[in-house]
């Protein structure tokens, strides 16, 4: 099960869980998949290929650590119940989905920081599709700030992502991540 | 005294903000600001746009739709960068989040509202698509590649990492899961058919 809660450091894995992880670990090797997890010093690998194979590689290792697509959708059927109540939250409050998404991933589960975050930005991605299009249509857009606004960030933001983000060490991640938290609740109250 | 010193602070940002070229530069730097926020902590960038446009002198609901467009090229750019350095989670959170549309309250009950839940099916079928296109990838490429197979955990679901010793028996007796049902599928169209006898004659059978 990829969501689980946080476990202490002192803790021993079972026979059956270290069983478990050689299976997938094994599963991953014979079949050349590149385990997407950090190394031990938390770092993660480049992996190999184009867009497309790194992606197909990330199904491919989802399909291979479940067994097949009904168990790994079954297994992971926290992050379906997640994105439901990010919906009706969202639908209804108007709160960012990023927010919400961020904040339970870390406090809830042992997702790496950074994977956090990358989730986060994918799963916003199309919701706000929907509505900067709703937004075009009712005629809210400036588009020539909101054009320099949108070039300037794509492009700090792809460059970040790409050489900087990875290096920054978790607890300044999740620090930052508290200090923008905390200014957007401010914000709001303003 | 507050109120004050902000008035007036205002005012001057305000005055500093009078020329175009002023006003793109700082856009194009509260964008860049931004950019690298929304990067590190997949929160959006919207803590920045939305002081950064107010600062400009945009009535409400502009600061909201061009906070939107602006958040969307931010995540968009961020999201293709974490994807390829392999670092992006699942995807099914994209999913449920259409019911964030559908119960959406002052939305406008007009033609667009299918077009969104249009883009979220296409999206939820592209995703299924994907996943059964690489899973059946993958069979043809352990196809070619001929591994020992004596796997026992895999047998058992009907995957065999070669197909020329596969088991028949495993064959039929996991024809009933999803594995299997791919197995025989893939099996049937991408060999000819005396090849296919050839392999699962007895004497070619493996004992895994």
């Amino acid at each position: 099960m990829l969501i689980k809660k946080k476990i202490d450091e002192d803790y021993e894995p079972t026979k059956e869980e270290i069983a478990e992880q050689e299976r997938i670990k094994k599963a991953l090797a014979d079949h050349g998949i590149m385990s997407s997890a950090p190394d031990k010093d938390g770092h993660f690998q480049q992996p190999k290929g184009n867009l497309y194979t790194i992606i197909s590689q990330q199904f491919l290792e989802r399909y291979y650590k479940h067994g097949s697509w009904i168990d790994a959708l079954y297994n992971e059927r926290e992050y379906v119940y997640l994105g439901i109540a990010v919906g009706l939250i969202q639908g209804t409050v108007g709160i960012g989905g990023g927010v919400l998404v961020t904040s339970y991933l870390s406090a809830e589960t042992d997702l790496e920081v950074h994977r956090i975050a990358a989730t986060a930005l994918l799963c916003t991605l199309l919701t706000n599709i929907a509505v900067c299009s709703q937004h075009y249509a009712m005629g809210n857009i400036k588009l020539r700030t909101a054009s320099i606004l949108a070039l300037s960030a794509m492009g700090c933001s792809y460059f970040t992502a790409r050489n900087i983000a990875l290096d920054i060490p978790e607890p300044a991640v999740r620090g930052f991540i508290a200090s923008a938290l905390l200014a957007s609740g401010v914000s709001m109250l303003r | 005294m507050a109120q004050k010193a902000s008035q007036k602070a205002a005012a001057l940002a305000a005055e500093s903000l009078s020329t175009p070229a002023s006003r793109a530069a700082f856009s194009a730097a509260s964008g860049s600001f931004a950019g690298m926020v929304s990067a590190i902590t997949g929160l959006g960038g919207a803590v920045v746009f939305v002081p950064a446009l107010s600062r400009l002198g945009f009535k409400a609901k502009d600061i909201v739709g061009t906070t939107v467009a602006a958040v969307t090229g931010a995540t968009a750019a961020g999201s293709l960068a974490y994807a390829q350095k392999g670092v992006t989670g699942t995807l099914i959170l994209i999913y449920p989040s259409s019911l964030s549309v559908t119960i959406e309250s002052d939305i406008d009950k007009d033609s667009y509202i299918y077009i969104y839940i249009c883009i979220y099916i296409m999206a939820a079928y592209i995703l299924h698509t994907l996943t059964h296109i690489f899973s059946i990838l993958s069979m043809y490429e352990r196809n070619n590649r001929l591994t020992v197979c004596g796997d026992d955990w895999f047998c058992r679901r009907g995957v065999h990492a070669d197909w020329t010793k596969v088991c028949a028996a495993h064959i039929r007796t996991d024809d009933a899961t999803d594995a299997g049902r791919r197995f025989n599928l893939m099996r049937s169209i991408s060999v000819n058919k005396e090849k296919n006898r050839r392999r699962l004659r007895t004497d070619e059978r493996g004992d895994c």
